[in-house]
């Protein structure tokens, strides 16, 4: 495919994007004082924060002491003064926010210096409510809280991607095909049923052989941007994914 | 619909929080899978439903759906008669061919259904079925290379266990003439007792075949938009530079070329880039495994192994002389007790033996440039950015070359014939049959002791006079030459002439020697890597 690109030009694909990559702009930022780190850092803590509260509440906090300490971990992170600590040179967003997590759990939380509930700013929306009710319908499993905090941040990771899908369809007017399609995310070429779909959507089996496979390079698009995103460097992805589907798969 | 939700594609239970009620684990694996990153499903050959295969296949009770690549769609099924469970493969190839291609597919299968070895799946029975090309085979119960990949890093351990499986099976078939051409993770199955089935042997030609006759005689197949043509004919990552611009002349060492990208993933974990950086570089292991990664993936076939067994040859060499690789505990053999005090440990006198096999097959050089190439590295830290890929190609090359000068040299049978009397030694080593064995070695074919690893162990072997002269070989002719964990044969033949000098009373000698040794070798090490003034100075072998 690409390997026919001259010497001069031999920047991957996966290069370009990361140049503009979330935790690589992070990561680049080095002290968090620019503005654009500040925005890819918080975006980044929106869309992974949920893991982290669930990794606190299956530590053994209460949901009280877990929207705190989740906010007030989010507020001092966004005020940049860890980020100087991240390894730049290897650093994985998702190992960070849990060492950092860790850290601040051991230091902060204990000696007392939380501001009660409410006294400090909010930077992000993180709808309390929400998490715990979710965090409610989490399997009981005897799973560790690091453990737990993979498979949350994997699901997070896949959320977004999901909506970025559903996003882009609905925004082209075709949140019905996606609809009909989407079971074809997860499964093999040979299982897919082209007759089902194509009859749903009015469409003849080869276009909706044409729009399956429009969809999965569309989705493969998204989940590798996303995980681009957490990691900081392009070698890192195949890694990082394998990493998730370990976790999500299980032993 | 049930509570409980079923993942479709896995059989996993779903849990509440499934993204948008879809298997979180599959999600992310077809995100993952390479294989339909390229072009997912060009339309064009769809595998047929189960329901519809049952009916053609009436002696087949049909069981699940197992997959598909390029090379057509793979079923379970169970032979009624038999009662045994079968792989039942459909071919994505055009039923409508004329008879040229029946009768060439015929031949082919029939070749196939002779390669009959414990590392091959074997073909039961081929044919036709209504409309459809099929192959009836052995079913295996584990799971690819692919899939093993995909759950993550593969240990040097488990890598080591899977190559020279990998190389029994190709070696045999070559031996029959038979060219896997698509070698790549997919292929090669594991059971479940961790045993290599390698699948789809020949299958890339019979469809170049199919896909010539189609271009002549306009029946398109498997679809008008051969989109998966490249597919069809192999696989990009994993073919040889030679199979790209020339597939239909491509011999054996495609097979070996691909081997090597098999290997080199893993052990990294990812494919070797246009420029090739050792696995070493990337993952703890023995640097002595980057040569025979490098030398399998060299552009050149006539640089490459030139058979796959010499690639398990080496592999077995490299674990035998660090069992800390060894897959299994090596069947362990009784130490030989020497009282000679002038021979080294059992261990070492192994080592040096295995590190002349390794001389013959030329990665000392190799090896000797990679620990050199790091030693600059490290003593030029700061500026080893822009020239040190340039040093490392011009080393490469060098090896390279060296071992084109070693094959123009000798044919293979002499370079096998030197690598049987090392291998005579090494069994037998300590036994005057070894030092014999290596005397003719040497004799016979003196350039092909390259690093004078076999000069120093005969000195080490032999007494009197003989030793002087062999000790001499190797201050006059191996001075410079490095082996094993950097051990340079000139500072240890001086080492062991010393111990020679202090036995014969000749202090003043010694002691001269002593000192160059001190000044001139300052960094030089035995094969345990301690420091040889260390051992003068305490004067312990």
């Amino acid at each position: 495919m690409a390997s026919k690109q001259p010497a001069a030009c031999s920047r991957s694909p996966q290069d370009a994007v990361f140049a503009t990559t979330h935790w690589s702009v992070v990561l680049a930022a080095g002290q968090g004082d620019s503005t654009s780190a500040h925005a890819a850092l918080s975006y980044l803590c929106q869309l992974y924060w949920y893991p982290l509260y669930a990794y606190v509440r299956r530590y053994g906090h209460s949901p009280h002491d877990a929207q705190d300490l989740t906010q007030e971990f989010f507020a001092r992170l966004l005020a940049g003064n860890w980020l100087a600590k991240a390894d730049h040179q290897r650093g994985r967003f998702r190992s960070f926010l849990l060492m950092a997590m860790q850290r601040f759990m051991i230091n902060e939380w204990r000696k007392g210096h939380v501001q009660k509930r409410g006294g400090h700013q909010a930077t992000l929306s993180l709808d309390d409510d929400a998490a715990e009710h979710r965090y409610q319908l989490e399997p009981a499993e005897t799973s560790t809280p690091e453990t737990f905090f993979e498979r949350g941040w994997a699901l997070a990771l896949l959320d977004s991607a999901l909506l970025e899908l559903e996003q882009a369809y609905a925004r082209a007017g075709k949140m019905a095909w996606l609809e009909a399609m989407r079971p074809a995310l997860t499964l093999e070429r040979a299982a897919i049923r082209y007759a089902e779909i194509a009859a749903r959507l009015d469409l003849t089996e080869t276009a909706a052989r044409v729009a399956v496979h429009r969809l999965r390079q569309e989705y493969r698009r998204l989940i590798r941007s996303a995980v681009a995103s957490t990691v900081a460097s392009p070698a890192e992805v195949d890694e990082e994914m394998r990493h998730l589907f370990q976790v999500l798969a299980g032993p | 619909m049930d509570t409980r939700k079923l993942c479709q594609s896995c059989g996993a239970s779903l849990a509440a929080d499934a993204p948008r009620g879809l298997c979180p684990a599959c999600l992310l694996k077809v995100a993952m899978d390479p294989g339909s990153v390229a072009g997912d499903d060009p339309p064009g050959f769809a595998p047929p439903p189960v329901g519809e295969l049952a009916a053609k296949f009436p002696q087949l009770e049909l069981i699940r759906f197992i997959g598909r690549g390029g090379m057509g769609a793979v079923y379970q099924a169970r032979q009624k008669e038999l009662d045994r469970l079968v792989a039942l493969k459909i071919l994505p190839l055009n039923a409508s061919q004329p008879a040229a291609f029946a009768e060439r597919f015929a031949r082919e299968a029939r070749a196939l259904a002779r390669l009959n070895h414990p590392g091959i799946i074997t073909l039961y029975e081929f044919g036709r079925a209504d409309g459809l090309y099929y192959f009836l085979m052995e079913y295996v119960d584990g799971m690819n290379l692919r899939d093993l990949l995909m759950r993550g890093r593969i240990s040097p351990h488990e890598a080591l266990a899977i190559v020279p499986q990998i190389c029994d099976a190709l070696q045999f078939a070559h031996d029959q003439g038979i060219v896997h051409r698509d070698i790549k993770p997919e292929n090669i199955l594991l059971d479940r007792r961790g045993r290599v089935k390698v699948a789809d042997f020949g299958l890339a030609k019979l469809m170049a075949a199919e896909k010539a006759l189609a271009v002549e005689t306009g029946i398109p197949f498997p679809s008008p938009d051969l989109t998966g043509a490249g597919k069809i004919m192999g696989t990009p990552s994993y073919m040889a530079p030679e199979q790209k611009e020339h597939p239909d002349a491509v011999d054996h060492r495609a097979d070996i070329y691909a081997l090597g990208v098999v290997f080199y993933q893993l052990l990294t974990g990812e494919l070797p880039g246009q420029e090739i950086e050792v696995p070493s570089s990337k993952v703890q292991i023995d640097v002595r495994l980057d040569e025979v990664v490098l030398r399998a993936l060299a552009k050149q076939p006539e640089l490459r192994f030139q058979q796959v067994s010499e690639v398990k040859t080496m592999v077995a060499t490299i674990v035998a002389m660090n069992p800390a690789l060894a897959p299994a505990p090596a069947p362990s053999s009784p130490p030989t007790l020497d009282p000679n005090p002038k021979h080294m440990k059992t261990k070492n006198l192994q080592s040096i033996v295995m590190f002349i096999l390794i001389a013959v097959l030329g990665v000392s050089l190799a090896y000797e440039m990679i620990q050199r190439h790091r030693l600059s590295q490290r003593l030029a830290q700061p500026q080893t950015q822009p020239g040190a890929n340039d040093l490392q190609q011009a080393r490469r090359e060098k090896f390279m070359q060296a071992m084109a000068q070693d094959r123009k040299r000798y044919s293979d049978a002499q370079i096998r014939e030197a690598e049987q009397l090392y291998q005579i030694a090494n069994k037998k080593w300590g036994a005057p049959e070894a030092i014999e064995s290596l005397k003719t070695m040497i004799k016979k074919y003196p350039d092909l002791d390259r690093t004078g690893c076999g000069a120093l162990y005969l000195a080490q072997m032999s007494q009197g006079d003989e030793r002087a002269r062999y000790l001499q070989d190797c201050l006059e002719k191996y001075n410079d030459c490095f082996y094993g964990d950097g051990v340079q044969v000139g500072a240890y033949a001086r080492f062991l002439l010393v111990q020679d000098y202090r036995s014969q009373g000749e202090a003043q000698k010694a002691e001269a020697l002593s000192a160059e040794i001190k000044t001139k070798y300052a960094g030089a090490i035995d094969h345990d890597g301690n420091l040889l003034k260390d051992g003068l100075k305490t004067g312990s072998n």
